[in-house]
């Protein structure tokens, strides 16, 4: 083979191609860098708002459905209550509702069950909250025990509940149908917030938080008392 | 010169080899990310649809609901006027459940088709129909001659994507079995009258076969019934035993409840009536409508043996039973129905020849029903959403108190 054929580079060629490729790399990785950064935020951020959503529709769905019995003799083995507390961000619910699934042909489950929502440290991540639900396989006399406790939502920041009082047309704080104030009724609308903390768009170090509200009609309360409207700006 | 001319090409074709790969692998890369960012888009754009029908479904179906309290509640206005309830006596129609049974079903498809037709069903295009029974959607045609059709046209009436299915039907034609719970001096289920008009419901050589096959004892599995909503805590079923035997021994365990049913979903936790037998006999029993008493107008015959049966003393046999039914199902559909105890009990004497105790009759027979079961399905796209829904007209809310509400 003639010795032309085999020259190679020289070394300032090879210099400024190892140069200009570095810069290329170097603008295609920041332009890359920008856009996966942010594709992973979106990414994120959508996957919160989808937890959060799905949270929403549970506990919406589940208070739509919640039921007193009028079977209050059966004390012993059994018994329905709609009790919320109120703990500031922080707020707990157990209640009797008609919402359950049955998961199995022919297993011995119904309708109705009992459900508790409430927020704990998350074991996982100290210094966050988990949203966390629990869901009984019968409705038995102890309103606020047993069942299966799954998670609800992750780095929750807010839990908040008020309850539409129907005889007088009045938010309440809390709720408790075994107390004097609210006895044996339920409350005709719910508003739900909760506020789920995830990641800033600008600083890594800092979250930003997620709000969803919404309003829960109970379909099988009462009405509003229509006298609660008497007076009002006449 | 020729040397340099091959070494010159050789080079390009070398140069040009990369060029291809360079190339090949740049598409590679391109093509997996696009198909990638067009799934992820595809999926979620699907999500989203499917969200969006889902709440148009549901709202459909809360439609449905709807235009039944609506139906119920003229309805009932319709009873209460005495000037037309006169009338209409006189004429032979008991206006108590005159409208809602003129209407069992509503279907917005079957609507469409009619509109589209001119309001004459002998022209609804075959094709059409057939479309409609396989699939539960009309053609865009059909939806549009619809429209075109309409009276309501200038209203956009129909004018939304989708349609409902919605039907009624009573909870007084059906065995009301939280009877059990005030049946308190009855220790024994063979004794309650719930029971027997249980049994009567479940008897006939159809039904004989079927429990026979199962291996299945009747009278237990009714008994287990009673048992769960009576206050004692024996069986009833003359086996033997506590009644939580049956229940305690479970994972979780759990206790009879000892009060009435606050579901009928609720009797698949009865010891029996899980699986098949729930499902072959929930159309047919309730725990809606206070009383208890059995709308003869609107009850299916099944449901008529356990009143006749029940108020007859000896019982009549299998034959004479089966024979008295036919009759009386050609007699209500001549007379238009029954609006008193004395007309249901003379019928039963002309036609079957069988002396009711008219107390008994009394006791246990309506001729106007006050709790409806609305069932409303609505499709769209292709989500799907059933509500199902229990309304009691028997207290003072006009519109009639929401008991029960499920969406699924």
């Amino acid at each position: 083979m003639p010795r032309r054929d085999r020259r190679g580079f020289t070394l300032i060629e090879v210099v400024v191609a190892l140069g200009v490729l570095v810069v290329m790399a170097g603008l295609a990785w920041e332009t890359l860098g920008g856009a996966l950064a942010l594709r992973n935020y979106f990414e994120e951020e959508q996957q919160i708002e989808r937890a959060g959503q799905v949270a929403m529709n549970r506990i919406s769905r589940e208070l739509s459905l919640a039921f007193l019995t009028e079977n209050v003799t059966a004390v012993n083995t059994y018994q329905t209550v709609f009790v919320g507390r109120d703990n500031d961000d922080e707020d707990e619910i157990f209640f009797a509702t008609k919402s359950h699934r049955r998961t199995m042909y022919g297993s011995r489950e119904s309708d109705q069950t009992e459900i508790t929502i409430w927020l704990e440290e998350d074991p996982e991540n100290p210094g966050q909250s988990i949203l966390l639900h629990r869901e009984a396989q019968r409705i038995d006399n102890e309103p606020d025990r047993d069942g299966a406790i799954l998670p609800l939502a992750r780095a929750v920041s807010r839990f908040d509940l008020r309850y539409l009082d129907p005889t007088t047309n009045e938010w309440l704080e809390e709720w408790d149908t075994q107390g004097t104030t609210t006895p044996n009724r339920l409350p005709r609308a719910m508003q739900v917030v909760l506020v789920i903390a995830g990641p800033h768009p600008e600083d890594e170090d800092e979250t930003l938080d997620r709000i969803h509200v919404r309003t829960v009609i109970i379909e099988m309360a009462d009405e509003i008392d229509q006298s609660a409207f008497a007076g009002n700006g006449q | 010169m020729r040397g340099l001319v091959r070494s010159g090409t050789a080079r390009r074709q070398r140069r040009s080899g990369v060029a291809i790969l360079v190339v090949v692998a740049a598409v590679a890369v391109l093509t997996i990310v696009v198909t990638e960012l067009a799934y992820t888009a595809r999926v979620r754009m699907l999500t989203a649809a499917h969200h969006r029908d889902r709440v148009q479904a549901e709202w459909l179906a809360r439609s449905g609901f709807n235009i039944y309290r609506l139906i119920l509640v003229a309805n009932k206005d319709l009873a209460r006027n005495d000037a037309l309830s006169g009338m209409a006596d006189l004429i032979g129609v008991n206006l108590g459940d005159a409208l809602w049974q003129m209407i069992p079903v509503l279907n917005t498809g079957m609507i469409r088709m009619l509109m589209g037709s001119g309001g004459d069903f002998d022209d609804i295009d075959e094709e059409e129909l057939m479309q409609f029974e396989q699939t539960g959607e009309v053609s865009e045609e059909a939806e549009e001659a619809s429209r075109e059709g309409s009276f309501f046209s200038d209203r956009q009436f129909l004018d939304f994507d989708g349609d409902f299915t919605a039907e009624v039907r009573d909870a007084e034609s059906r065995v009301y079995i939280n009877s059990f719970s005030s049946e308190t001096s009855v220790t024994q289920v063979m004794d309650s009258p719930t029971a027997q008009r249980l049994y009567a419901l479940m008897s006939g050589e159809e039904a004989d076969q079927w429990f026979h096959e199962r291996n299945i004892d009747r009278w237990e599995v009714i008994g287990n019934l009673k048992d769960w909503c009576d206050a004692d805590t024996y069986r009833s079923s003359g086996l033997g035993g506590y009644e939580d035997g049956l229940y305690n021994t479970q994972d979780p365990p759990y206790l009879t409840k000892n009060a009435s049913f606050d579901t009928l979903d609720e009797v698949r936790l009865v010891e029996g009536w899980q699986g098949e037998v729930f499902d072959r006999y929930v159309d047919k029993i309730t725990i809606y409508g206070k009383e208890g008493k059995i709308n003869v107008n609107t009850a299916e015959n099944d449901v008529i043996k356990g009143i006749i049966i029940g108020c007859t003393d000896p019982d009549p046999s299998e034959n004479e039973l089966e024979q008295c039914l036919e009759e009386l199902e050609m007699s209500t559909m001549l007379t238009g129905g029954y609006d008193k105890a004395a007309d249901f009990s003379s019928a039963v004497t002309t036609n079957c020849g069988i002396e009711m105790d008219s107390a008994c009759v009394s006791a246990n027979v309506t001729f106007s029903s006050q709790t409806f079961n609305i069932t409303s399905t609505a499709l769209v796209g292709s989500s799907e959403v059933t509500i199902d829904s229990v309304l009691d007209f028997s207290g003072r809310v006009h519109e009639g108190k929401l008991v029960y509400w499920r969406v699924r």
